[in-house]
């Protein structure tokens, strides 16, 4: 009987064939890489040994999606002795799956975080490789290499411990454009103009301002468009740090008030404290709601009939801040496989006009010289104009993550809904800071 | 059977052409020595007893340890055992105190409500209305239906803006019902209630129309012959034979509430504001959005001592009903 005909012995040699094709992609290449951090090679073209570079990411779709399928192809063909093996992973269950690889001591050799208290948890727990090395060589490339959103995202206790990535900005109100030109309202230009319309369009039936909390983030950036204007950034990072401004100073008060106004006066959809940002999109772009504070990802990939303008000024607001931030850096985990190749790859990323080019082309801004993203719904000096201001690191992502991810949201869901009073409000994230200790700044 | 009839039994040598002497000629003589000696029993049991021990008790007991840990969840090397202050902690955390007390709701308003809802339809569709095999269906396809999806379906049904319920409402003349659901703190927990007993209660109305089925029809002839009414019947012949099934019905209701955190999570995330928080999502927040897996994991260690409490609770009423049958 010939083996081959056995279905049993077929069988077994499939499954045989399938666990040897699975070893050899995924297995580990040589060691050669495995030398000191320091070690690492000036010239990318020479890289020794062989194996895969495994990289975490949560650029599942979107702009950084396209991109990223881009670097990896382009680097593969520059290296094919040391491909990157992409992991993307759905937002929403990414930092259990890192922080899952990283305390079984099976991380990737390139690991993209947020930034921020991101890096200072790995950070503390002695997870992540020092940068300085690499920082010092690629930091020429950046815009605003030593800026507080800069220094905020990635060093900690002067140590660098990732390479800023891509850059959100905050700051943005967006508007549908059919339902301006069908009330015949021009984009507004100050705050006051802003609400001069939404009485309007309140009247007309139209939800002025598309707001969906249930994430608790997107109510907390409108908060914090007031206390870039109220306060200040200097005086937000400081009750970050805890260096003297605390979250129930008048200015914080005053930002909370106005939300809690906005909200009280019907200018945002009814229940939207359980609603999902998706819904707050999906407001805006179908008419429904007439305009949206948003940050610039509103536009990667750019909408039709959306446009776009710098939240407007509040008359005699002492401040113009506006929220600028690192949106992904890339960071070595202490323990990756291959530190060295990765690091080249890091430093292939930063400094190669053409990966910042393509990632701009894509749709999604970078902080990098000469990267220029062309947003079709924003005026293209617009974006940045916006980065030329004064950045405010997000206070959500500085702040201790039982404050910045769990309390602060739960509190402006109160705010939003009347059950909390500016004060209260205040009062209680303070409270909420003073027991969780100063962020990252 | 008693021990002496037993062995009686195992001693007899076994009739020629039995099965039983086909079963001695084809196994090896030294099998029924194993069986007697429990070993061939310890080896059916091991597969199971080892998935119990990898994936409930050693994480269980690791979740215990964990509790007394101000572990962040990055570094093994970083855990160090023997702190009371998550214990200490807990009595000052309001969010934790509500969330025990939204567990307590629903565990027993949940359950109560399930076990009524599906005792009272079961009584009716039990019977031969018409188009009762199709109710039945009906309310069954919910049990099949995934958590995460039901909280999806309810999510979008009862969106103020783009759902469907408000505009129903306010084509039937129903406008003042119309309101804001989930964003209501005070209707967001029995909103979530309700959609749990909605997801669940039609398994157990198939369980207690099946219990019903098998009360002898000479009981029920009994009861006509007697002229028995509708409550006496219920009282009489139904009601006993029922008890013990719902005595199963209320156990798995109760724990059913107890784990409640895929519908919670996915249509309010605990809030608005902690107001629908419940210790499983309270534990999940801790663990993976703050990062205290110490904190989280003491959480979870109360959890499971609610959940002792309502099981030790319902095995001494059920062993008390038993004393009182015998």
């Amino acid at each position: 009987m010939s083996l081959t005909k056995n279905p049993l012995t077929r069988g077994l040699l499939a499954v045989a064939s399938g666990a040897i094709l699975v070893v050899m992609s995924v297995g580990p290449g040589t060691t050669a890489d495995a030398g000191s951090l320091h070690s690492q090679p000036q010239a990318v073209q020479a890289l020794p040994g062989s194996g895969s570079i495994t990289f975490w990411d949560e650029w599942t779709n979107g702009a950084a999606r396209t991109a990223m399928t881009w670097v990896a192809n382009a680097w593969d063909k520059i290296h094919p002795n040391w491909p990157i093996a992409e992991r993307p992973i759905p937002n929403d269950s990414f930092f259990a799956a890192i922080r899952t690889g990283i305390a079984d001591n099976n991380p990737p050799d390139v690991l993209q975080t947020e930034g921020y208290e991101s890096t200072e948890s790995f950070a503390q727990a002695h997870e992540l490789a020092n940068l300085n090395s690499l920082w010092s060589q690629v930091k020429y490339r950046y815009n605003q290499p030593d800026g507080a959103s800069m220094t905020g995202a990635c060093r900690y206790q002067g140590t660098w411990y990732c390479v800023p990535w891509d850059w959100d900005t905050q700051s943005f109100l967006f508007w549908n454009e059919s339902v301006m030109k069908q009330y015949h309202l021009s984009p507004p230009t100050t705050f006051e103009q802003k609400l001069a319309d939404a009485k309007v369009l309140k009247a007309a039936g139209v939800i002025p301002f598309a707001l969906s909390d249930a994430d608790g983030w997107p109510g907390m950036h409108w908060y914090f468009e007031f206390v870039g204007q109220f306060c200040g950034s200097k005086t937000q990072d400081s009750a970050v740090m805890r260096t003297g401004a605390k979250w129930n100073d008048p200015c914080f008060v005053k930002s909370a008030a106005l939300l809690s106004t906005l909200a009280k006066d019907g200018y945002f959809p009814p229940g939207l404290v359980a609603e999902n940002y998706n819904v707050q999109v999906t407001l805006l772009e179908s008419g429904k709601a007439a305009m949206a504070e948003d940050g610039i990802w509103l536009e990667e990939p750019p909408v039709a009939n959306i446009g776009g303008e710098r939240f407007p000024a509040i008359a005699g607001a002492p401040y113009n801040a506006t929220s600028g931030w690192v949106g992904t850096s890339l960071s070595v985990p202490a323990k990756a496989r291959h530190s060295v190749a990765a690091m080249a790859l890091l430093k292939w990323m930063a400094t190669n006009p053409a990966v910042g080019n393509e990632w701009a082309t894509a749709g999604d801004p970078m902080n990098l010289k000469g990267a220029n993203v062309h947003l079709p719904g924003l005026d293209a000096t617009l974006v940045g104009d916006v980065q030329n201001y004064p950045q405010l690191p997000p206070a959500d992502e500085s702040l201790p993550f039982a404050v910045g991810n769990t309390a602060l949201y739960a509190l402006g869901q109160g705010l939003l809904d009347g059950k909390l009073t500016p004060q209260q409000f205040s009062d209680q994230l303070e409270a909420a800071a003073a027991k969780a200790g100063p962020g990252m700044g | 059977m008693n021990q002496s009839v037993a062995d009686a039994v195992r001693a007899e040598p076994p009739a020629p052409g039995t099965s039983k002497s086909l079963t001695a000629q084809r196994w090896p003589s030294w099998l029924p020595h194993l069986r007697r000696s429990g070993l061939v029993a310890c080896l059916f049991i091991l597969p199971g007893f080892l998935q119990y021990l990898v994936f409930m008790f050693i994480p269980l007991m690791s979740t215990v340890a964990l509790s007394f840990t101000n572990w962040t969840g990055f570094s093994f090397s970083d855990i160090h055992i023997g702190s009371l202050r998550n214990y200490s902690a807990l009595g000052h955390d309001p969010v934790f105190v509500q969330a025990l007390v939204h567990t307590l709701v629903f565990v027993v308003a949940g359950s109560a409500v399930e076990t009524l809802l599906a005792l009272g339809l079961a009584l009716v569709l039990f019977g031969n209305l018409p188009l009762a095999k199709v109710f039945r269906t009906i309310f069954v396809m919910p049990a099949v239906l995934s958590p995460v999806v039901i909280g999806l379906i309810f999510l979008f049904v009862l969106d103020p803006t783009l759902g469907i319920i408000n505009p129903l409402l306010r084509d039937l003349g129903l406008k003042s019902l119309a309101g804001v659901w989930l964003s209501d703190p005070h209707k967001a927990l029995p909103i979530l209630v309700l959609v749990q007993v909605w997801s669940t209660f039609g398994l157990y109305m198939l369980l207690f129309i099946a219990r019903l089925g098998m009360i002898p029809e000479d009981q029920w002839d009994s009861a006509a012959v007697d002229g028995a009414s509708r409550t006496q019947t219920f009282r009489w012949v139904i009601f006993p034979a029922l008890r013990s099934m719902a005595a199963v019905v209320v156990l798995l209701t109760l724990i059913d509430c107890l784990k409640v955190f895929n519908t919670v999570f996915v249509m309010t995330q605990g809030g608005p504001n902690h107001a629908t928080e419940v210790l499983s999502t309270w534990a999940y927040t801790n663990v993976f959005a703050n990062n205290e897996v110490g904190y989280g994991d003491a959480v979870a260690v109360v959890l499971l001592g609610v959940a002792l409490l309502f099981i030790f609770a319902w095995a001494f009423w059920m062993r008390r009903e038993a004393a009182r049958n015998r």
